[in-house]
């Protein structure tokens, strides 16, 4: 679960760096938080959190940060309910008394001092020193200990995920809120029922037990779902369903296995079919409607009800999170590892070996994208698989091209003639690409418009149905265009970054990459810092 | 000649409407620097536009669906191209560069604007 570091700590008398603190103190605190659940969540207010033990504050060149984190961890421990400490004014004190060490104030005490008395003067500054001490460290500590109370609740929520997704890789099942809908049969026999509908999917899939992959699960949980919608509940009709169409079940179920198997080696064409496969539920519900599988409908259930598809989006957008989580997390580990590598001094060959394998790693996820945008083009245009800040200077499912190299700027130096023409090059065509690809985007949405807002779909009482499917038809076409703008998004990002790679000498791409780790990671504390603001 | 035409069926018509689709193409490509086969309703198509106009240069363009033999070209294309969509695709100095995707792979490794230069197209 979520644990703290509870050190004993010798803290506030000789550390008096609040200046430089209070300016990087959301990076700080973070990096002492030790977790023993999985990866790190893609929320809001976990991302920037890496695994056990890396220091991101060290980036900031500031290795009193730790202490600080220290501190106020231990301190939030020990108490057991933050926020009504936080709207409480000077009682706060309590925070310097559960610490032996930390300094008390009680500026209370003022009205006893005697002014002329030497030994009470001191006293006096000592206890005006500690006010003030405290009234900044209240400053800080109370955003921190609400963001850390934050990151609590995600890390909660992210091993409920994972305990979810666990339980769904045992069952077979990803439970989503369509399952327990209104089926209108009772509960009691479902149960036992998944299980061995389940187990009749293991035969089909010849016995592998090793169906980890989520496209498995949630095509299992869609036909599972449009089953039961379509009135067919009974186990034996289960089973024949299944001999009967094991070849379309068996060649996807295969799929699901060579998808995971291979991961991301797969073609991109067969990955696109697969997901458009995957995402093609029409087929199952055809195949359902279909004759053969009539005389399995139960009499008194009556007519089929709609199929609800709105489980199969969010199943993949979380499980798209999930996947962006753990790439986030191993993009971590190798920037810290190029970080420590440039600051040794290592020698070029070794460092080329480091910077190749952050560049292919960015290449994964460039190939994650691609199977997101396929599956639910609307989640990655939403970007909510980002912190909000990075969500606010997203552009078509990513960063600019554009800003990353404006960001690099004077961190390349020093730069050969030739470099800083290819840099500048670079910079203003992924500036006119981006143009490019945004005035595409505005015209497609102009004529989204223009489509919707046609006569043909006003209230009048001749409102033809034939044409209101028709401009529908239109409109779909138009939102299928979107996966491919989006794409060509990653693609301009993926190449920007390669031809950087390309320019820069291995150490300069090495500096590249870290600025640019730099960058986001305080983006995403900006975000955490913001959304555990003290509200008034 | 009515006759002629009737067992000729096959042939006849290629030739009097002016060539396979796919020689009319490179015809086409030929007689400009940059040149780009679009459909008007095309966003992607648009962006293409708005990209070579942003550089500078004017690109002579094909509309397919204002075009009577537009759907033959657009299936020629898509055989040459490999893939299931025809537009838009780009000819710059008679050879082809392809879709959205290479144009701008080109352009970003910095291969396009040399190519246009050598085509005419740009000039600076």
């Amino acid at each position: 679960m979520f644990s703290l570091k509870s050190n004993n700590v010798t803290f506030v008398s000789n550390n008096l760096h609040y200046n430089t603190l209070s300016s990087s103190i959301g990076i700080g605190c973070a990096t002492e938080i030790v977790e023993t659940t999985g990866p790190v969540g893609c929320l809001d207010t976990g991302q920037f959190i890496s695994h056990k033990g890396t220091t991101i504050g060290s980036s900031l060149g500031n290795g009193h940060i730790e202490n600080w984190g220290e501190s106020v961890m231990a301190d939030n421990s020990q108490q057991t309910d933050t926020s009504t400490d936080i709207d409480t004014d000077d009682k706060n004190q309590t925070h310097g008394v559960q610490h032996g060490t930390l300094v008390v104030v009680d500026s209370m005490d003022q009205s006893k001092a005697k002014a002329g008395d030497q030994k009470v003067l001191r006293r006096l500054a000592q206890n005006r020193e500690a006010a003030r001490k405290s009234r900044l460290r209240k400053k800080v500590m109370l955003p921190l200990l609400a963001y850390v109370q934050q990151l609590e609740n995600s890390r909660l929520r992210l091993s409920q995920l994972e305990q979810e997704l666990q339980r769904a890789r045992q069952q077979g099942i990803f439970i989503t809120t369509g399952l327990s809908g209104d089926h209108g049969h009772s509960a009691t026999g479902n149960g036992k029922d998944f299980i061995i509908l389940l187990q009749a999917l293991h035969h089909v899939s010849n016995g592998k037990k090793d169906i980890h992959s989520y496209e498995l699960s949630v095509l299992t949980a869609t036909f599972v779902d449009l089953c039961f919608k379509c009135g067919i509940y009974d186990l034996d009709g289960y089973v024949k369903m299944f001999r009967l169409n094991t070849y379309c079940i068996k060649d996807i179920l295969h799929k699901g296995r060579v998808l995971h198997r291979t991961g991301l080696n797969l073609a991109r064409s067969e990955q696109h079919k697969f997901a458009a496969e995957i995402n093609d539920v029409g087929f199952i519900r055809r195949w359902l409607m279909s004759d053969r599988i009539c005389k399995y409908r139960r009499k008194d259930v009556g007519e089929p009800m709609d199929i609800n598809l709105d489980n199969i989006g969010s199943s993949w957008a979380l499980a798209f999170d999930m996947d962006y989580a753990r790439w986030l997390d191993e993009h971590q580990r190798l920037i810290s590892d190029l970080r420590s590598a440039v600051n040794s001094h290592m020698g070029d060959n070794e460092l080329r070996l480091l910077v190749d394998g952050v560049m292919a790693h960015y290449d994964e996820l460039f190939q994650l994208k691609s199977i997101g945008t396929k599956a639910d083009v609307f989640h990655m245009l939403s970007g909510m698989w980002k912190t909000p800040a990075e969500r606010c200077f997203m552009w078509l499912g990513g960063f600019r091209s554009s800003e990353l190299l404006k960001i690099l700027g004077n961190h390349l130096e020093p730069l050969t003639d030739q470099q800083l023409m290819g840099i500048c090059n670079l910079q203003q065509s992924s500036q006119q690409a981006e143009d490019a690809l945004s005035q595409g985007m505005e015209a497609l949405q102009q004529s989204l418009v223009d489509t919707l807002s046609s006569a043909s779909l006003g209230p009048s009482g001749t409102g033809n149905v034939a044409d209101y499917m028709g401009q529908m038809a239109i409109a779909m076409g138009k939102l299928a265009t979107l996966e491919n703008f989006l794409h060509q998004a990653d693609l301009l990002r993926q190449q920007t970054l390669q031809q950087m790679h390309r320019i820069l000498t291995t150490r300069q791409a090495a500096r590249a990459l870290l600025v640019i780790n730099d960058y986001t990671s305080r983006l995403r504390a900006l975000s955490s810092l913001w959304l555990a603001r003290p509200r008034e | 000649m009515h006759y002629q035409a009737e067992s000729w069926g096959s042939y006849f018509p290629a030739r009097a409407v002016g060539g396979d689709p796919l020689e009319r193409i490179e015809r086409l490509a030929s007689e400009n620097a940059v040149v780009i086969f679009s459909v008007s309703s095309c966003c992607m198509c648009h962006a293409i536009k708005r990209l070579f106009c942003g550089m500078g240069v004017n690109p002579t363009v094909y509309e397919l669906d204002e075009d009577p033999r537009g759907k033959e070209t657009e299936k020629a294309l898509m055989r040459l191209l490999g893939s299931s969509s025809a537009v838009p695709v780009v000819f710059i100095g008679g050879k082809l560069v392809g879709a959205m995707d290479r144009v701008m792979a080109s352009h970003i490794n910095g291969t396009l604007v040399p190519l246009l230069k050598e085509a005419g197209a740009l000039w600076l």
